[in-house]
């Protein structure tokens, strides 16, 4: 499994591997618009819920998902900003095994399972390669592969090994039940660190007779965990593989509380996540509730008014792809694995070009910190450097993992032609953010790129559109 | 630094955009950003992002000529130390002006063009000369295209060629015998012009002649010829730093080294009497000095990491074929130039077969 490009910046506030219980806060904040859906509620304001029951539903091209209530609560629904959420004023902390029914990997039925995946709030875990998004729950054109993923490699997001240790039956149970979803004669892939270390060991162990497991070793290299680019990898390294076959990805949470959905019969209610960066005064990992507010994730002094380090803008997500979340109102949600601390207010270092670099680590091997091994300890929301016409450095065309050349695609869209940077492969960018990273011109090329895709789909529809017109028009005048 | 920061947050108001002076805000931009890092949050995804930019770039390439701009003084003497002074200012107005007129900032790729320019020239060049040079250089190799990053042409090799075809006679009589005493030229008081009576021929001219120079001499850079590009040792010193940071590609150097020694080591062996042999060759003339540091600029080479090899190879291959089959005895900057000529064609056909592939893969 050869993959192209990557980098994982060495950042310094690297979570601690044993993970804390977070007690359960008294009110959890649950949104009702994440990962591309929108979740109509289906409680009544003020109307008493117990641990399991739904609360909201949404539609995903004809089947029904729905959001199960990680508490026994009282609910309110809240409207701030147009945005949707509620909020559960917690009655009891308990979780209700057996909630819903209890399978064996031998008995359940395809059927069965993908109807016992939607109640319980775990099928928009899956990633399929035919939608690059979530798969359709009527979905007729069965995977032929599902990608388990044990590895996150962008700082800071909770690390699989801390999940596979943390929960291990759960994993094994989760994974025996895979095969259910897939075409006859489908594999399960498993990817990991590497084959001989002793979690990839025990899982062979665990798993052997199961003639469907495959695994898999790869470097970790960000973005290793992007579906897309491991369903390239898979597809690569096995010639059986035609190239519109459906191949499926979850990580390793995913298959624990598929695990847990259908052996126990539990919804999904909790979330490891990854509470990390430099603005973390003690970073760690945290199994939370889900709908728990960021606040609680803080350490004593990150707190407001804790004083010590500088205020931080907090990232859902990690330090690549995080988006900002409010401290105040943020909240876990059920994708959720990781928050990332960038501290905010930094000083203007003096000549900082001229300097060393202890402090400094660089996709190029150009600071002192290459030589100490030290982490970055002085990164945070400023750009650190100004912005400058592309400099035709390369830098982002050996880290970009789809094999682009970020800067070509760059001065195709600085031209305005669409059509070439379509061309030269716009279409196969993973989002990975990578290359905006390094750029030392600070060129936000990703974000450049996501827009002009979303131009040449609004075009796509309006030609769409004004071909259909033209036929009714067509068959009018008949 | 506090003082020097108070200063300048208190001019700030002047160089804004309603202030005072808001036209040469540029200027003050650059200062500022010079001594303090750019004070811009960022505003997309990645928040957080890399440290390098591309102040730091440059002057990594800065640090890495820097032994050969000692070399060069050592043996050229501290006239070296005017001609850059003359280098920078001269260039420096030009980008400053333009960088005013378009309210652009200042770029930083003008620092590393000025600090190469004196090292390619004859060093008894007079002073009124590099101005001139360096003027051009920037004008039409860089300014003209719209300012560093978007010029076909490595402008220092511009403001070089621009005097090589306009000023023949002053460029070869501006050579320099250098300095042999253990303290080289750093004794010497400074020399505004310089005698014809110290000029004399480089080793290349000598080797049309049929002498060739010690290996030492030429390895330490003892040899007359362009300020910067005789120390083979002072180059090597650079050219590896920049390799091993990173900032030089490896490729571009290789490919040039490896097809200029492999078709030089085949017409040696053919026509051993009109061909030097490799090691003259190679630690001869500009073609290290080009190799590690012209060629190398990134903005006017390939763009694509493949495209890289066949621009090396086009200059290295082209290079031994001037010096050894045409009047001039140095083919380097010719073939440099060249190169930047093809480099944009080269990586279309790069970029041609790649998009080849990404239809398969969608
Ligand atoms: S990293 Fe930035 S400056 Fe370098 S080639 Fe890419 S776009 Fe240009
Ligand atoms: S072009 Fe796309 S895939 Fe490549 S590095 Fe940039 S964001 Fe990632």
């Amino acid at each position: 499994m050869k993959i192209h490009g990557g980098y994982t910046p060495k950042i310094s506030g690297k979570p601690k591997s044993n993970v804390e219980e977070l007690p359960l806060p008294g009110v959890l904040q649950l949104s009702l618009e994440r990962g591309g859906l929108s979740y109509k509620p289906i409680v009544k304001n003020g109307q008493k819920v117990e641990f399991g029951d739904s609360l909201a539903e949404a539609s995903l091209n004809g089947g029904t998902l729905l959001l199960p209530s990680p508490a026994s609560a009282k609910v309110t629904l809240i409207q701030n900003n147009g945005k949707k959420s509620l909020a559960l004023e917690v009655s009891d902390a308990g979780i209700i095994i057996g909630k819903y029914e209890k399978f064996q990997p031998q008995r359940i039925t395809a059927e069965k399972m993908r109807q016992a995946l939607a109640k319980g709030g775990i099928w928009p875990l899956f990633w399929s390669s035919r939608t690059g998004e979530i798969p359709a729950l009527t979905e007729t054109r069965l995977p032929k592969a599902i990608i388990v993923n044990c590895i996150l490699t962008e700082p800071f997001r909770a690390r699989g090994k801390v999940i596979l240790r943390r929960s291990w039956n759960r994993i094994v149970a989760g994974i025996r039940f895979l095969p259910r979803l897939l075409v006859d004669y489908g594999t399960i892939q498993i990817i990991l660190t590497a084959r001989h270390d002793p979690v990839a060991r025990m899982m062979y162990v665990d798993l052997a007779g199961h003639a469907l497991v495959r695994f898999h070793s790869v470097p970790l290299l960000y973005p290793i965990e992007n579906p897309r680019i491991l369903s390239q990898a898979i597809r690569k390294s096995d010639s059986s593989f035609k190239k519109d076959d459906v191949i499926w990805a979850i990580d390793v949470q995913g298959v624990e509380a598929l695990g847990a959905c259908l052996a126990e019969g539990l919804p999904l209610y909790q979330r490891v996540v990854a509470a990390g960066g430099p603005g973390h005064s003690s970073p760690k990992h945290l199994c939370v509730r889900i709908g728990t507010p960021v606040t609680a994730l803080m350490s004593e002094d990150n707190k407001p008014g804790g004083g010590k380090p500088p205020e931080s803008l907090i990232l859902r997500g990690g330090l690549i792809r995080g988006e900002p979340v409010d401290s105040v109102t943020g909240a876990v949600q059920y994708d959720d694995d990781a928050f990332f601390f960038l501290p905010s207010a930094a000083e203007r270092q003096f000549i900082s070009f001229m300097r060393p670099g202890f402090d400094r680590t660089s996709y190029l091997p150009c600071f002192a910190s290459r030589i100490t091994g030290a982490p970055d300890r002085h990164i945070s929301t400023m750009q650190r450097g100004e912005k400058r016409p592309c400099i035709a450095c390369g830098l982002c065309e050996s880290a970009c993992p789809a094999r682009l050349i970020p800067q070509v695609l760059h001065r195709y869209l600085y031209r305005e032609s669409l059509d070439e940077a379509e061309k030269a492969g716009l279409n196969l960018c993973v989002n990975c953010g990578l290359c905006t990273y390094i750029c030392p011109s600070k060129i936000e090329l990703q974000k450049q790129f996501l827009e002009a895709r979303e131009q040449i789909r609004l075009e796509h529809e309006e030609i769409a559109a004004a071909a259909s017109s033209k036929s009714e028009k067509n068959e009018n005048s008949i | 630094m506090k003082i020097l920061f108070s200063m300048l947050e208190k001019m700030r108001p002047l160089f804004e955009k309603d202030g005072k002076l808001s036209r040469l805000g540029p200027i003050f931009q650059a200062a500022d950003n010079f001594f303090f890092a750019a004070p811009e949050k960022t505003k997309t995804a990645p928040f957080g992002r890399d440290p390098l930019d591309v102040k730091r770039y440059m002057s990594l390439v800065i640090i890495a000529i820097l032994p050969s701009f000692i070399a060069a003084v050592y043996f050229f003497g501290w006239r070296i130390l005017l001609t850059l002074l003359v280098s920078y200012a001269a260039g420096g107005i030009v980008e400053v002006l333009f960088a005013v007129i378009r309210k652009e900032e200042i770029n930083e790729g003008f620092l590393v063009t000025g600090f190469i320019f004196p090292l390619i020239l004859p060093p008894g060049l007079p002073l009124w000369l590099v101005a001139v040079g360096v003027i051009f250089g920037v004008l039409v190799g860089k300014e003209v295209f719209g300012g560093t990053g978007r010029n076909i042409f490595n402008p220092a090799l511009v403001g070089r060629i621009f005097l090589a075809l306009g000023y023949p006679s002053a460029m070869t009589g501006a050579w320099i015998d250098p300095a042999m005493g253990k303290w080289g030229q750093l004794l010497s008081p400074i020399r505004l012009t310089v005698a014809e009576a110290v000029t004399s021929a480089t080793p290349l001219v000598l080797a049309k002649g049929g002498t060739l120079l010690p290996p030492l001499d030429l390895f330490l850079g003892r040899v007359t010829g362009s300020a910067g590009e005789t120390s083979v040792l002072a180059i090597l010193l650079g050219g590896i730093f920049l390799i091993i940071v990173g900032v030089a590609s490896w490729r571009t150097i290789v490919a040039i080294l490896l097809s200029f020694a492999g078709l030089n080591a085949i017409l040696h062996g053919v026509l051993p009497a009109a061909v030097s042999p490799v090691w003259f060759n190679l630690s001869a003339g500009g073609i290290l000095f080009g190799a590690f540091f012209m060629a190398t600029d990134p903005v006017s080479s390939p763009i694509t990491q493949s495209g890289k090899w066949a621009y090396g190879i086009l200059i290295g291959a082209i290079t031994i074929l001037i010096r050894s089959f045409s009047g001039f005895v140095e083919g380097a900057m010719f073939a440099i130039l060249l190169g930047n000529i093809c480099a944009p064609l080269i990586d279309e056909v790069v970029i041609r077969t790649r998009m080849r592939r990404y239809a398969d893969e969608r």
